[in-house]
Parts: structure tokens; C-alpha cells; sequence
């Protein structure tokens, strides 16, 4: 295998894959990325065995096809200090040399049928999104996933497919998000899955800030997500996700408007006098203001004011603030809504845009 | 003007000596010095039967042993009276939260506003004592006053087993004759140098004027003034917060049967959440300590995904930690809960419906044994 690449080109696509590749496994073929050099293209290939990625890169010139399989970290540090805007890699057996400007390294790889296969789709999917759509949907889901276990699957983004619709939802039991998005037509059939978080921000990386179109595919175990320059592969996360639209809250009887950015910053300063161990900030509503305070035992306390839209009974309730500010850091629009049930032990639902909807529930305030 | 207050300094009386004592019939009634029997050795604490002829705490033991020669002296088997100090301050907890521990054996507790529910501060005074004779099978002795430096001078007049109140209008009366070393921060020196001018009693200092004591004794003047008239403004401060709450065990023998260490865990457990709850305090994390045969100790601790105060758990987690160590005949076993919060928690969006049923099973037993005594009800089988 020979093939003359563009270094730009290649670290990018050699981040992507070491983000896959374990950084602790007891076996070096695992540690490493498959370079593919055919039909005119470099492919490389990562897995740490739950998540797959093949990643394209076309800036390249194949002079002869092969493959080479070498460690991920070691290539990438190469190819981050060639100082030239291309290199040269090519590979005798085992063995891979590559040259870059004045430098030449030689890398010591193995055998690339040791490697894992790395299933690839080609069909269109049971559904295409395009691929903006599916990072902001990331956006506003991703931070509210569960990050350690529970006996609920929520160590993962719910994704529901249905007609012209997709939809992410992620909760951390205290917390639910659910955005949505059109799809480009109709999906094919509905489709329901729990995606891993590592394939969320994988995804997300691979494929922000283009303007692709992503063909998803949905089996009883995996989902693929095909870009113009990636395919990426994942377990889904099994069990069960909890029945979340129970807890969305029907029939609210006091509603606030309120300027995001404002209350981001005041909820910010509040926070400022909360500790681990008392970390609700309070929130008082009333017809033309809210009133936010927090109190920390051995340091001190913070009031905020600030004017809002309020109908129904004042209210008092608590938060988590760092809750509140996830969710309005990603807000789609600059008023949002807050809405309540009766009492201040149930949870509070935002509106946080046309299709992004947010549930929070309250800290105990006795 | 504030409302008065009611403050109980309990004081335990020859502690070590009399948990040696209680522990081993051979030591009764004789003179015993706790401490360590050597050319540096200092005594930690003389029995009252080895008081009579001059032995005191801090002293040399080569001092005390020439003083009583027939004394039998003991170790300090400090873990013990740690475990001693725990089951008694458990039993402080129950009437007072508002407990400050001064040291192993003393505390200060705030009864101010608890007649309604407790009874006159005396009542609770004689009420505490007992349960500590009936449940420890030691006395203490007790102070009640309206400050705690005045409370802390009562339970020294009648020791042992006393209990001694000085109100209001006795103060003019016991003050007065009192040395002025009594006065809390006046030391040897300054007494000494208070009686170079002729200033013996707290009430010849409270003649002086108070130009001449801010002199000789500088900013400190006006406090000592204030407690020679008996005023301590003061408060009663629990122990920061409180940063864990647990129990530990010592066997006399070492014992073999695993299934035996875990009723103890499982009792330990329960004791814990109990308390947790009765002070509204959630536990982020709990440890086990076991110590074997060979005195190899070893502590395992596990953090929770959210704050518990459930029993269940709590042993759950216990019995898990303590299962995953081989097996061999242990000495102590002891559980804390850790990093504890109050209150403030936040609430889940899913009901647990196995944390509700707990939640229903504590409540049901905190009852049961707040009406009929402590640990009525008891959890059953450790399997």
C-alpha cells in the first residue's frame, strides 16, 4: 500500500478514529486504526468494539492499493507533527513508513485481518436527516443523559422516528429533554432505539458543521449512520426507557415568561452562594418578578430580582441551578416559557423553542 | 433581652476507669489508674478508690504509683471507650439536637424550649442520667444552668453521680467564694499572678476596678467579668455539621461466624439510618471496617447515585461491601455513613417504587420505636 494524503485532511479523520479506539485494552491490535487504500480513497477504520467508524478521506492519492494496521495514538502524533501539507505512507508487510518534509518514521504495525470487522451500509436507510438538524437535536438532548447507571436505559439518547418527524429524548431521572426535527421525507417505518452517549458526541463531532445528509438505519441491536465522509456504527443500549411522556406535566395553572439570557445570568449569580450540599437556588414568582435566592450555610447568601411575565399564584420552588442553565444555554429562542402544576414538589416544564420542550424536576425544599 | 436558656453540661464520671471497671468485676471497687505503666507514663484517669490518697488525672504515673502502691494499673484501650463515648452521645442525641461535644466524655446540650415536650430541664437532667445507668450501666454527673460556663461549674460540685442546678439567683451566692482559677481561660499563671495582688476568689476579682483588671489582664478583662457575674453568652454549637454518623464493634474473642458479623452490620445499619433520619440527614456514601484476628484493618466505602437515609440500603450496601472480602474471624466491624446532607434533595422524576416502599417500612419503624423505647422493633434475619 502507498498512498500520498493531505495532512489536513488525515489528522482530522485520525481524531475521529482515536475518539473510538479504547486507550486501555489488554490487546495492541485493539489500540490501533485500519488504513484502507482503495478506489482512489483512504479509509480508516476504528472500533473499540461496541462503536465502529469508517472515515473517508478523499484528499489523497492512491498509488497502490493495500491496507495497514497501526496504532491509532502513535500515527496521530505523527501525522500532528509532519510540518508539511502532505506525507507519504506507505507499508511493507507489517511495517509502515511514513515520510513528511526532511522527517521519516517507520511505524510497527500487525496483521490487518487481525482487526475487528466493521459492518458498512450502503442502502438509504429507514430514514435521511439532515446532518444539522441532528447535531442541534444533539445539543439539546446529550446533557441531560443519565452518566451512570440506573434500572432505568437511560445511559443513552431514546431516538423515535416517525412519519416526517425525529425526535431525541434523554433524561437523567431528575431531568428530561426531548427535541425534535423534520426529517428530508418520510421515514421508511417507525423506529425506536437507545443510542449510546459515546455515539452522541461521536456523532456529533463527525459530523457538525456540515451540511450532509445522514442516512440512519435502525437493527434490533445497532444503529448506522452514514455521512458523505463517514459511516458510524453502534450497540444500542438494551432495556427499558421509562414511559417519559407520563411526566410531562398537562393542565399547568401558572405559566412565566422570561427572557433566557437574563435568567440564565441570573441564575448564575445565585448559584454563586450554593454548595454541593445545599445546591437548590429558590425561586419566587410573582405577576411582575422573580426573585431567586440561595443560601450557603458557612459562606453567605444571594438575592437576584428580575422581571418576568407571571400569571396564576405565586409560587415558591427550588432548583438545581446547573439544571436550569444546561437547558437554557441551548435555547432556541430568547423568551422562554416556565410552566407549573399546583404545588412546588412537582416538576416545571420549559419551552425552550417551537420543538424543544424540557421537564425539571424541583429540589425538596423542607 | 434574650429569652433564658437552659443549658446541661454531662460529664461522665472516671470514664475510663469506670468502663474498665464495668468491663472486668476484678477491678471493682478497687483503686484502678488508667494509663501507661512506664518511667513516662502519665495518668489518664484515677478511679474514685484511688482518689482518696492524691491520685489525678495527668499525673505521672511513677507520682501516683508511689502515692496508692496498691493500685492496679490498666492500659488506655482507647477503641473502647470510643465505642462507649458513641453509644452514650446516641443516647444525648435523643434529647437535644443541639449537642456540642466538649470531649470522649463531656458535652454541652441546649434544652432551652423543650419543656413542652420533654419536661423540665431537671426532669430531663434526672432522665438522662438514668438512661445512661440503665443502658451503660455508668454515671454521670450533670450541671444545669442558664450558660454553659455555669453549667459546666454545677456538674463539678457533686461528683459523682450528681446533679446540680445553679439558676439565677443562685448565682450571687456560689460565685463569690469560688477561686478564681474556676473562671474558664484563667490558668495557673494568671492566678498566680492575680493572687500576688491579693485576688483569690472570683469575688475579690469582681471588686476590682475595671481599669486596674483591664491592665493586668487585657482584653480579657470584661469576659472574666462577665463570668464572675455568672453571664456567658455562648452558644450551644453542634460539632460544625456533622460530617458521618457510625457505630463499631469490638469482640472479646474473634468470631468466626460470618453470619454473626452480619447481624451486628445489619444492627449497626439500622442504628445508623434511624439517626440519619431522626436528624434529617441523607448519606452520599457508606463504609465498612473490618479488623481480623491479625489486626488487619481494612475500610471499604461505596457512594450512592442519590443521598439515601433508607435502611435497607444502607445495609444493602453494607452487606456488599462486606461480602466481597474472603472471609476470616473478625475483631471489629464497624459502618458510617459519609458525606451527609440535610434536607435540600433533589426529587425524582420516575417514581422508585422500591425506595417508596422503604421509605413506608422506616417511617412505620421510627414510629414504633420512638412510642415504645428504642429498638423495639428490629430487623429480622440478616440473609
Amino acid at each position: 500500500m502507498k498512498v500520498i494524503a493531505q495532512t489536513a485532511a488525515l489528522q482530522e479523520a485520525l481524531a475521529l478514529a482515536s475518539s473510538i479506539v479504547a486507550l486501555r485494552t489488554p490487546k495492541p491490535v485493539l489500540q490501533c486504526v485500519k488504513l484502507v487504500a482503495a478506489g482512489g480513497t483512504l479509509t480508516l477504520l476504528a472500533t473499540d468494539l461496541e462503536i465502529g467508524g469508517r472515515f473517508v478521506v478523499s484528499q489523497v492519492e492512491v498509488a497502490k492499493e493495500g491496507e495497514a494496521l497501526v496504532p491509532v495514538a502513535k500515527l496521530a502524533d505523527i501525522v500532528r507533527e509532519a510540518g508539511a501539507d502532505t506525507l507519504t505512507i506507505s507499508v511493507e508487510k507489517e511495517s509502515c513508513q511514513i515520510t513528511a518534509g526532511g522527517a521519516r518514521f517507520k511505524l510497527l504495525g500487525f496483521d490487518p485481518a487481525e482487526y475487528p470487522a466493521i459492518a458498512d451500509f450502503e442502502d438509504a436507510g429507514d430514514f435521511q436527516v439532515p446532518s444539522e438538524a441532528v447535531a442541534g437535536l444533539i445539543d439539546k438532548t446529550l446533557f441531560a443523559a443519565a452518566k451512570t447507571h440506573s434500572h432505568y436505559a437511560i445511559c443513552g439518547v431514546l431516538w423515535e422516528a416517525a412519519a416526517k418527524k425525529l425526535q431525541l429524548v434523554a433524561t437523567d431521572g431528575h431531568r428530561l429533554a426531548i427535541a425534535k426535527a423534520g426529517l428530508t421525507k418520510p421515514a421508511t417505518r417507525d423506529v425506536s432505539a437507545i443510542v449510546p452517549n459515546k455515539l452522541m458526541s461521536l456523532l456529533q463531532r463527525a459530523t457538525g458543521g456540515t451540511e450532509d445528509t445522514l442516512a440512519v438505519k435502525v437493527t434490533e441491536t445497532q444503529i448506522l449512520i452514514r455521512s458523505a465522509r463517514a459511516v458510524l456504527i453502534s450497540s444500542l443500549v438494551q432495556g427499558h426507557f421509562p414511559r417519559y411522556s407520563d411526566v410531562v406535566p398537562k393542565d399547568c395553572v401558572r405559566k412565566a415568561i422570561i427572557n433566557a439570557l437574563d435568567f440564565g445570568h441570573r441564575i448564575r449569580q445565585a448559584a454563586l452562594l450554593t454548595t454541593e450540599e445545599s445546591k437548590g437556588v429558590r425561586l419566587a414568582f410573582a405577576p411582575e418578578q422573580l426573585t431567586l435566592t440561595s443560601r450557603s450555610p458557612e459562606t453567605g447568601e444571594a438575592e437576584a430580582m428580575m422581571p418576568i411575565k407571571f400569571t396564576g399564584e405565586p409560587l415558591e420552588i427550588a432548583f438545581n441551578p446547573a439544571f436550569l442553565t444546561d437547558a437554557l444555554k441551548v435555547s432556541e429562542t430568547d423568551e422562554i416559557t416556565m410552566e407549573f402544576t399546583a404545588g412546588n414538589n412537582k416538576p416545571a416544564l420549559m419551552k425552550l423553542g417551537q420543538e424543544f420542550t424540557y421537564v425539571v424536576m424541583p429540589v425538596d425544599l423542607r | 433581652m434574650p429569652a433564658a436558656r437552659s443549658i446541661l453540661h454531662l460529664d461522665m464520671d472516671a470514664f475510663f476507669a469506670a468502663v474498665e471497671q464495668r468491663d472486668n468485676p476484678a477491678l471493682r471497687g478497687k483503686p484502678v489508674l488508667i494509663g501507661h505503666d512506664g518511667p513516662r507514663g502519665v495518668v489518664a484517669t484515677a478511679s474514685y478508690e484511688a482518689r482518696p490518697f492524691g491520685c489525678h488525672s495527668a499525673q505521672p504515673m511513677a507520682v501516683a504509683k508511689r502515692l496508692c502502691p496498691q493500685a492496679i494499673i490498666v492500659p488506655v484501650n482507647g477503641e473502647r471507650y470510643g465505642e462507649v463515648s458513641e453509644q452514650m452521645f446516641a443516647i444525648l442525641e435523643e434529647f437535644s439536637p443541639l449537642i456540642e461535644p466538649v470531649s470522649i466524655d463531656e458535652a454541652f446540650l441546649d434544652l432551652s424550649g423543650t419543656e413542652r415536650l420533654l419536661g423540665s430541664d431537671e426532669a430531663v437532667a434526672r432522665r438522662l442520667k438514668d438512661r445512661i445507668k440503665s443502658e451503660l450501666n455508668l454515671t454521670a454527673s450533670a450541671g444545669l444552668a442558664g450558660c454553659k460556663f455555669l453549667a459546666k461549674l454545677a456538674s463539678d460540685m457533686n461528683k459523682p453521680d450528681g446533679l446540680t442546678i445553679i439558676r439565677a439567683e443562685d448565682v450571687e451566692r456560689v460565685l463569690p467564694p469560688l477561686p478564681v482559677s474556676k473562671l474558664w481561660g484563667i490558668g495557673k499563671v494568671t492566678a498566680e499572678r492575680l493572687g500576688k495582688y491579693g485576688i483569690r476568689t472570683v469575688g475579690d476579682l469582681f471588686k476590682q476596678p475595671v481599669e486596674w483588671l483591664k491592665k493586668h489582664l487585657g482584653n480579657d478583662a470584661e469576659w472574666y467579668l462577665d463570668l464572675a457575674r455568672g453571664v456567658d453568652d455562648r452558644p450551644v454549637t453542634p460539632d460544625r455539621e456533622a460530617k458521618s454518623i457510625g457505630h463499631e464493634e469490638t469482640f472479646e474473642v474473634n468470631v468466626a461466624d460470618a453470619d454473626e458479623i452480619r447481624r451486628v452490620l445489619l444492627d449497626q445499619a439500622e442504628q445508623v439510618g434511624h439517626r440519619l433520619r431522626r436528624h434529617g440527614l441523607k448519606a452520599r456514601a457508606i463504609a465498612v471496617k473490618i479488623r481480623y484476628g491479625d489486626f488487619q484493618t481494612i475500610t471499604r466505602s461505596l457512594t450512592f447515585a442519590a443521598a439515601t437515609d433508607a435502611t435497607a440500603e444502607l445495609w444493602q450496601a453494607a452487606r456488599g461491601l462486606f461480602d466481597k472480602w474472603s472471609f476470616q474471624p473478625v475483631r471489629l466491624i464497624g459502618f458510617t455513613a459519609e458525606r451527609l446532607s440535610t434536607g435540600q434533595e433533589q426529587m425524582l422524576l420516575f417514581a422508585d417504587p422500591a425506595r417508596q416502599r422503604h421509605e413506608k417500612l422506616d417511617a412505620a419503624t421510627d414510629l414504633i420505636n420512638a412510642k415504645y423505647g428504642n429498638r423495639t422493633i428490629r430487623r429480622g434475619g440478616a440473609g
